[in-house]
């Protein structure tokens, strides 16, 4: 069989419970990884890592609260002296966008949505970056939401944008390492997150109800599979040396 | 990668560069190619290129800034392949170099002519003969995102380029026509090294030149690439199923803009 195009690399993702970081999790280890996972739900966690292991892939899998500095921090430690230095770092975990307007807010619950999508990956990215190998790759998950403002989403947007300018920071602070931090947008995914989906929680009944259907928001959207978003984020971390750093791959079907 | 072959792509400004690249590299995954440029020998030498993988490739010599001669130039396309699936708007360059305070009025409007009215004309004239799910995508430039100095006719076109490639996608998507820009960054190409259209730099040369670092007006960490580099980058947009991405900007620049 061909050597997989992550063969003897360390690959992270956050959020890999389900959706598109379940779907990278598996793309990664079947292209040869090892792979790191976290996220909040054990229960959704520790399948995902049963059946990576189960083919033959070697696992680290932490129940991480992103928002947790602390949490993170033993996670990024645990990942190295498992692992080694790690390749590909995926800032995945994201909090659902908020439906509420900001004067019907819940201040709390709307602080916790824009720390989780911004302060998260900030946690995340200064808990790894001590241990990524010269030359690693990270992507920033980010959402057309962070870049044209939509009415009640202001939490979520407020935290994509947020990250969207911690990206290109981070590759203006990292070129010297060879490090490159781009964006990735995947446009409407059938996932729990789905906009249009939000009434259900089971990822295999949004899936089979949406994936590939228009959007009834914008028609010109299409909702798409996870492993597709999965896809293009391995082609991302799959650039030769010296490819693009703090630029924005958008898989949106509308103008950002 | 994926696979071409049937498909019709036509380059603008596809005699030496990115275009000459890009033309090459979509060949390479078999599609049939159209060429245009001002400069006949340089379409020969492309021609033979491309013919060279097995692809028939259709030139004309055109001034995109000349509607009858780019209508002739399309006419003459469709008579031959019937239809267009890749459109590649590259022809481009920036032509005045002066501050805004000293610019030649004639050079500034020929830069906007060349970079984006004629992105529009070639647009205009192929869009009833692009296939449906077809591909449109326009070589734009980080310029058109950042401004900077001694090059405002430029900017103001690059930035025309991507607000006309947005509008395109929302127009559209009804026919799965995807529509992106491509943003290169710096890459080792003659018009890039400023060259006298009498004297051309190889690219082996311009490479060597900026081996070490960008130029000036650069941030160091930026990197000169080979032309071969953009033509790869825009045979994988080619090659995006259809609902892939529209509206959108695929960028090899290492700033962010």
């Amino acid at each position: 069989m061909a050597e997989g195009s992550l063969a003897r690399q360390v690959a992270v993702v956050t959020g890999a419970g389900r959706g598109v970081g379940r779907a990278m999790a598996r793309l990664f280890a079947a292209e040869g990884a090892d792979v790191a996972i976290c996220a909040r739900t054990a229960t959704q966690l520790e399948p995902v890592a049963e059946e990576l292991r189960a083919g033959g892939t070697k696992v680290v899998s932490q129940t991480v609260d992103i928002t947790e500095w602390e949490q993170v921090q033993a996670f990024a430690n645990e990942v190295a002296a498992q692992l080694g230095p790690v390749n590909v770092l995926i800032n995945n975990a994201a909090a659902g966008a908020d439906l509420d307007n900001i004067a019907d807010s819940d201040a709390p619950a709307w602080a916790k949505t824009a720390i989780t999508n911004v302060i998260g990956p900030y946690f995340v990215s200064r808990g790894f970056i001590p241990h990524l190998k010269d030359g690693a790759r990270i992507v920033n998950f980010g959402s057309g939401n962070g870049h044209v403002p939509v009415a009640r989403r202001s939490a979520y947007g407020v935290g994509r944008a947020g990250l969207s300018m911690l990206t290109k920071c981070m590759a203006l602070e990292l070129w010297e390492r060879g490090i490159e931090v781009n964006e990735f947008i995947p446009g409407p995914t059938a996932t729990v997150m789905l906009p249009w989906a939000m009434h259900l929680d089971d990822e295999d009944e949004i899936a089979r109800q949406f994936a590939d259907r228009p959007s009834p928001e914008n028609p010109s959207e299409r909702a798409k599979t996870p492993m597709e978003a999965a896809e293009h984020v391995l082609w991302m971390v799959t650039r030769p040396p010296g490819g693009p750093t703090g630029q924005l791959y958008s898989l949106m079907r509308r103008p950002v | 990668m994926g696979n071409l072959s049937g498909k019709v792509a036509l380059v603008t400004g596809g005699g030496r560069g990115i275009g000459r690249s890009t033309a090459i590299a979509l060949a390479g995954a078999g599609a049939d190619l159209a060429v245009c440029s001002r400069t006949q020998a340089e379409l020969d030498e492309v021609a033979e290129q491309v013919k060279a993988t097995g692809s028939d490739c259709f030139t004309g010599v055109v001034d995109v800034t000349d509607r009858a001669a780019v209508e002739r130039f399309c006419a003459g396309l469709v008579d031959h392949y019937s239809r267009v699936d890749i459109l590649v708007n590259n022809a481009g360059g920036g032509l005045e170099r002066a501050v805004v305070a000293e610019a030649d009025p004639d050079l500034w409007r020929r830069t906007v002519e060349v970079n984006l009215f004629g992105t529009f004309l070639f647009t205009r004239t192929l869009l009833e003969h692009i296939s449906d799910g077809g591909k449109i995508i326009n070589v734009s430039s980080g310029m058109g995102l950042k401004a900077g100095m001694q090059a405002s006719a430029y900017n103001v076109a690059k930035a025309g380029v991507h607000i006309f490639t947005e509008c395109l996608a929302n127009e559209l998507w009804p026919r799965r026509i995807d529509i992106n820009n491509l943003v290169p960054g710096p890459v080792a190409t003659s018009t890039f090294n400023r060259d006298d259209p009498s004297a051309r730099t190889p690219t082996a040369d311009i490479l060597a030149r900026f081996a070490e670092a960008p130029p000036a007006h650069f941030p160091e960490f930026e990197r000169v690439k080979h032309p071969d580099e953009v033509g790869k980058l825009a045979l994988w947009m080619a090659l995006r199923p259809e609902g892939g991405p529209t509206g959108q900007t695929f960028s090899l620049a290492r700033r962010p803009l």
